[in-house]
């Protein structure tokens, strides 16, 4: 892959983030008023219905739609401190291994995931009160962990980059 | 290989792929998968796997974490830390060190809106640090201070790490809010002490500020005072008069920081967008990290790791009190290279259960727990507070600011010496409120 590939793959995989993480913002606007509506509606006549489960629902959107956005803000924990001593090619050697690592397995997550939405469409599995279909919650979640995968994949391309432009001097 | 063999290698599988620079997220992920699919199947692995990331995502008691990040980053963009620091600042600003002494309390106060220590030293290292500049504060103090003060934030209800303590352990959010309010006041005085002694002995650390007369004085406090007091009692009030659950209390925080913020025309549209940005940055790592080391801690129980850890520690021939020590040093030591927050999530299956096996109250432990979160901060060389702050004020190198900070390191020990020995300290309210 060259170059100017890698740089149109990487603007694809972080605008596709932060647009989605945009959907988060929302959510979490939401959760705020679906919460207070409930409490101020409890109070003077009577709860809300489904907010329990209109709430976690929300909750799925804020932090699938969320967690690939950390990544490519870099966001999430990482210890730097050791690596950052050695030499770029190693670097990459170690990083190349780590986000095979983390994309395998994240990615096998997310398959995980898509099976339980199959399982929860072909059963038909809804919210109690709402009756909402559980099944896209499923997907969302599981499409929160392809996007994180991809970064994880996006980071390999890269690190491999690195390494084979090194190799070639 | 036994389990409990398995389970030590996976530990210390854990600290070679978080030394490759692995997110610790991940780390927990992989190891907890691998481990589970090796002792028990890979397609059980995957699976509870897979609803523990989807029921951490899609659960109603976690959304809390979200709301109060939120609510403290809708503080920060709309200034109100600046006001209560300088009603801290008009009240003290003319002792000695009272700059100083202002940034200790107004974390504090800040700190019963929000819910995170990095936000609150962020907050402050935007407000107080340029103060002391002006007053020509010793860089090392104006930034040390402001980084160690953090852990204030988290120490006064609402408190992130306490909700994440409670959620881990079963523990009752509520009382761990409680718990935390004496030890929180506690420290302050002792970091008040410390900086006072300081600058006593060394006054060119912090020239005299101006002298404030005492009708401005009232004036600053009920300006600065009134907003937080309001959305203090709003939240936390609420939650203990039963009006509300600990998750509702984080949308009636955030909700209620917001109706401040907009009756006093102090946040913008933008500032509102960035509220929003950060927090889901912040959540999503946080989640992330909570679902991960939920499935570590999983796999961890089959090794049966935690409760032969626990019997272990119980029997041994020494003090409790020197377990504790012992596990305080761990911590110690883990902290200055794995950030606070993911160490004790990492951490908690393992100790939890031998602190309550030795005897040591578990809403105490979890008061210690967010003290030892206040060490991790400022310790080099990953103390994130630090970064915060340096990362803030641009022109103070991270050395200087870990130079610092050991004096309030070393107070926050002693702050945990003296709640080993009058545990009452933190269990006092906890105690009136669950008779």
């Amino acid at each position: 892959m060259n170059s100017q590939e890698l740089n149109t793959l990487e603007k694809v995989i972080h605008s596709l983030a932060r647009r989605t993480s945009q959907f988060a913002q929302f959510a979490l606007v939401m959760v705020m008023l679906v919460i207070v509506a409930n409490i101020l509606m409890r109070i003077w006549w009577k709860p809300l219905p489904g907010s329990y489960e209109l709430v976690e629902i929300l909750g799925a959107v804020i932090l699938s739609m969320g967690a690939a956005y950390c990544a490519i803000a870099r966001g999430h924990v990482t210890v730097t401190l050791l690596l950052d001593k050695l030499s770029k090619k190693k670097q990459a050697v170690v990083d190349i291994v780590t986000s095979l690592v983390s994309f395998v397995f994240i990615s096998a997550i997310g398959w995980g995931l898509l099976k339980f939405t199959k399982m929860s469409y072909n059963r038909g599995l809804e919210t109690s009160t709402l009756s909402i279909p559980l099944y896209p919650v499923y997907f969302l979640v599981s499409a929160g962990l392809i996007m994180l995968a991809l970064t994880a994949l996006l980071q390999l391309i890269k690190s491999i980059t690195v390494l084979t432009r090194k190799g070639n001097r | 290989m036994s389990p409990v063999q398995v389970g030590i290698m996976s530990i210390v599988l854990v600290f070679i792929l978080i030394a490759m620079r692995m997110p610790v997220a991940y780390v927990m992920l992989v190891v907890g998968i691998a481990g589970y699919g090796y002792l028990i199947s890979a397609e059980a692995a995957l699976s509870i796997t897979a609803s523990t990331i989807y029921s951490t995502f899609a659960s109603y008691s976690l959304i809390v974490v979200p709301l109060f990040v939120w609510m403290g980053y809708i503080a920060y963009h709309a200034g109100i830390s600046r006001r209560i620091f300088d009603a801290a600042y008009k009240v003290m600003g003319s002792l000695p060190g009272g700059l100083a002494l202002a940034t200790i309390a107004a974390s504090t106060a800040f700190g019963a809106i929000c819910g995170s220590t990095t936000a609150t030293a962020a907050t402050m290292s935007a407000v107080a640090v340029p103060e002391m500049k002006r007053y020509k504060y010793s860089r090392s103090l104006a930034t040390s201070v402001v980084a160690s003060s953090g852990i204030l934030g988290v120490m006064i209800p609402p408190s992130v790490i306490f909700i994440l303590y409670g959620i881990a352990t079963g523990e009752s959010i509520a009382l761990l809010f409680l718990a935390g309010i004496l030890p929180g006041i506690l420290l302050m005085f002792l970091f008040m002490l410390v900086t006072f002694i300081m600058v006593r002995r060394n006054p060119k650390l912090a020239p005299i500020g101006p002298k404030v007369r005492i009708k401005e004085k009232i004036k600053a406090v009920i300006n600065g005072g009134v907003e937080v007091i309001i959305i203090f009692l709003a939240v936390i009030g609420g939650l203990f008069m039963g009006y509300f659950t600990p998750t509702e209390a984080g949308a009636v925080g955030a909700a209620a920081t917001m109706a401040v913020a907009i009756v006093r025309r102090q946040l913008s549209w933008r500032g509102f967008l960035d509220s929003l940005r950060d927090s889901i940055r912040i959540s999503a790592m946080i989640m992330l990290l909570v679902a991960a080391a939920t499935v570590f801690g999983r796999f961890l129980s089959v090794t049966n790791i935690p409760m032969t850890m626990a019997v272990w520690a119980a029997n041994l021939p020494i003090h409790p009190f020197a377990v504790l020590a012992v596990i305080l040093l761990i911590y110690l030591l883990l902290g200055c290279f794995i950030d606070a927050l993911a160490l004790i999530l990492l951490t908690i299956p393992i100790f939890y259960p031998v602190a309550v096996q030795l005897g040591f109250d578990p809403i105490w432990f979890g008061v210690i727990i967010v003290l030892v979160v206040g060490m991790g901060v400022i310790t080099p060389p990953v103390g994130a507070n630090v970064y915060v702050v340096a990362g803030i004020v641009h022109d103070t190198p991270v050395t200087t600011i870990f130079r610092g900070s050991w004096p309030y390191l070393v107070t926050i020990m002693v702050c945990i010496a003296i709640l080993t020995v009058f545990p009452q300290i933190a269990l006092f309210l906890p105690g009136l409120f669950s008779k």
